[in-house]
């Protein structure tokens, strides 16, 4: 038993961990438990990024034009037929008369992002390093321009409204363990341990046989379908939202969110996740002011920007490969013994 | 006639903005590989202090804004940038990332983020006409500033000890770090000069709208970074071209584009820039000292 446990921890760990912050969230106040579902989208979004800028080592600037593509269609599948109908009049007649429940919602908006993906995919993966990242910064800024302008389909630069929002505590930490699920079985896979080796070193991975621009594809589909319901999840959370929700500030926050918890494992994706959207909402209390005691602090517009952004800095300048420095989390029971080990036998060099 | 003419001058000053902004990136990364986005925030600095020398004779005004920005720059790479020496792309481009949004956030403390009035000298404001074209003034002031500053900048790197070590440093750092180039002054002069061409480009920025706001620096950033990249990785001839080819096509855009497709103009902008990336992955000018090797 403790074999297996040691074995799937990493896992385990991680949905212990989303479970632990869910049952917090959900027995604290309105405002709180709202927190708590944005923080566990958070998580599904930074998962997404993960799977393809932490597995390949290519840094993409556009991943969240999925997140609006998830956004956009899961909103066109569930809102009810009427409102579509006065929303959104120059809508085809079958796409107005679809009105799917949130669990065949999501898996259709995931799926209609990873077609989306399967079609910008081939050039993409056979560009490297900061050309790719253009490219998809590229694809973001169009899908933006595109969601800002098609009246039609997407109200435009209007706010998209009459979402339904099915996004609860419940629904949103299970989507999170769930691709956290598909995520680490797809990094262990042999597809997964291949594109890990080419992030590494591309030339011997190459000479070794593996087919980059193969495995890259996998893992950007695989992306593309994380990131959509992030969306999707995200869009049935607000209620509301325009294209812009979807361009550069959360392309940057998901980034940034990433390598603060460190790019090269899914413990840094989800732990970063987690640690940024709550050091942003504690930050956001900060800027509306409060009072502790004696102290009555008034309150000011960009502290809470400032706050977290110098928090960032702080911790990548002392720990540039993020929080969790590219590890999976660690059995507790065994990192205990490695202390002790280490104590007994080099009891100088051990200051903490 | 007299249109076509028209838009050529407007494709000239936009593409001269573009290139200069692209430069200005591109030196940084050149050096330190370090996509410094971040650079937008310098622009804002610059528009401030413009903003903040509100009155004073235009010499003292503009600058004023060139030193302040230079000295923001230097600073820059003092305080935050040093620390991270050789991080890794994705780290780097976190860090001038959160750079930006906290001197942003700084800014919109200090400042609020209403757009503040800047008064500039008359002539950046006023039209001149030749013959039936008239065109502003602002044109002709962004084309000279781009020619004086790349010219100055392609001379300087060819005749200067500074500049032999910084295009040595561009080249492969660690080979001229061993032949005893100071990693620090190199440094220290990229951001400098990159901080110069960031105080002339926000004073051209600052001059089209009369205002000043704390995400100012946003766009011109995006801009001269796809630039960088399109026009070639490390290469300042790739990155002038590139900006000044960005320029260029977008006003081209503007010109050609039916009005229904119209808004859409920076999507066709940016499908032409997945183009070339597809045709020339390394961009439009390939240095061979950045062509991967085994």
């Amino acid at each position: 038993m403790r074999g297996f446990l040691e074995r799937a921890w990493p896992l385990l760990g991680l949905w212990l961990l989303l479970v632990v912050v869910a049952t917090i969230g959900a027995n604290a106040s309105l405002v709180i438990q709202r927190d708590t579902i944005e923080i566990l989208v958070n998580v599904v979004l930074v998962v997404g990024l993960y799977s393809f800028v932490g597995t390949s080592g290519v840094l993409s600037f556009g991943q969240m034009s999925f997140m609006a593509i998830g956004a956009y269609v899961g909103a066109l599948l569930t809102i009810p037929s009427v409102q579509k109908a006065s929303l959104l009049p120059d809508l085809p007649g079958w796409l107005q008369a679809i009105e799917l429940g949130p669990l065949p919602g999501a898996l259709l908006a995931g799926l209609v992002t990873v077609v989306f993906a399967a079609i910008i995919v081939f050039p993409i993966v056979r560009l490297s390093g900061l050309a790719a990242s253009l490219v998809m910064f590229a694809v973001l800024v169009i899908v933006f321009q595109v969601a800002s302008n098609w009246t039609a389909v997407t109200r435009g630069s209007q706010t998209m409204i009459g979402v339904p929002t099915n996004t609860t505590i419940v629904t949103a930490l299970a989507w999170a363990i769930a691709v956290i699920g598909l995520v680490y079985a797809y990094q262990r896979s042999a597809s997964g341990l291949r594109l890990r080796a080419s992030r590494e070193d591309d030339f011997a991975a190459r000479a070794a046989g593996v087919s980059i621009a193969r495995e890259r594809a996998i893992a950007f589909l695989l992306s593309a379908f994380v990131t959509g319901i992030g969306g999707f999840l995200y869009a049935q959370f607000q209620g509301a939202f325009t294209p812009s929700a979807f361009y550069l500030h959360i392309t940057f926050l998901t980034i940034a969110m990433l390598v603060f918890g460190g790019q090269k494992s899914l413990a840094g994706a989800v732990i970063g996740a987690i640690a940024i959207s709550i050091l942003s909402l504690l930050f956001n209390v900060a800027e509306d002011g409060f009072q502790a005691g004696p102290i009555d602090f008034p309150g000011r517009d960009g502290l809470a920007a400032a706050g977290l952004a110098i928090c960032i800095l702080a911790v990548l300048a002392r720990r540039r490969d993020g929080l969790m420095r590219g590890r999976e989390l660690e059995w507790p029971g065994r990192w205990i013994e490695r202390r002790r080990a280490a104590r007994l036998n080099d009891p100088e060099t051990d200051r903490s | 006639m007299t249109s076509i003419v028209q838009h050529l001058v407007d494709a000239a000053s936009l593409g001269a903005l573009y290139a200069v902004l692209a430069i200005g990136i591109a030196l940084m990364f050149g050096i330190m590989n370090l996509m410094n986005l971040a650079y937008g925030e310098l622009i804002m600095i610059g528009g401030y202090s413009l903003y903040a020398l509100n009155g004073e004779p235009w010499p003292l005004q503009l600058l004023g804004c060139v030193v302040i920005t230079i000295v923001a720059a230097l600073l820059m790479e003092r305080l935050a940038f040093r620390p991270f020496r050789g991080a890794s792309a994705p780290v780097l481009l976190v860090t001038s990332f959160a750079l930006s949004f906290a001197l942003q956030a700084i800014a919109t403390v200090a400042f609020t983020s209403r757009a503040k009035g800047v008064s500039l000298p008359g002539f950046l404001d006023s039209s001149i006409t030749v013959g039936s074209v008239s065109f502003s003034s602002l044109n002709v002031v962004s084309v000279v500033a781009a020619l004086v500053l790349v010219t100055g900048l392609a001379t300087g790197l060819r005749r200067s000890m500074i500049g032999v070590q910084m295009r040595a440093a561009a080249e492969s750092f660690a080979t001229a770090r061993l032949v005893g180039v100071r990693a620090d002054k190199v440094i220290a002069a990229a951001f400098g000069i990159s901080g110069l061409f960031a105080g002339v480009a926000a004073i051209l920025v600052v001059a089209q709208s009369g205002t000043v706001t704390p995400t100012i620096g946003v766009a011109p950033v995006l801009v001269a970074f796809v630039a960088t990249i399109v026009g070639g990785l490390g290469s300042l001839w790739g990155a002038a071209w590139g900006g000044f080819g960005l320029g260029a096509l977008t006003v081209l855009l503007q010109v050609v584009l039916p009005t229904e497709l119209a808004p859409y103009r920076d999507a066709f902008l940016y499908a032409g820039v997945i183009f070339v990336l597809l045709v020339r992955p390394q961009g439009l000018i390939v240095l061979r000292a950045r062509l991967e090797r085994v």
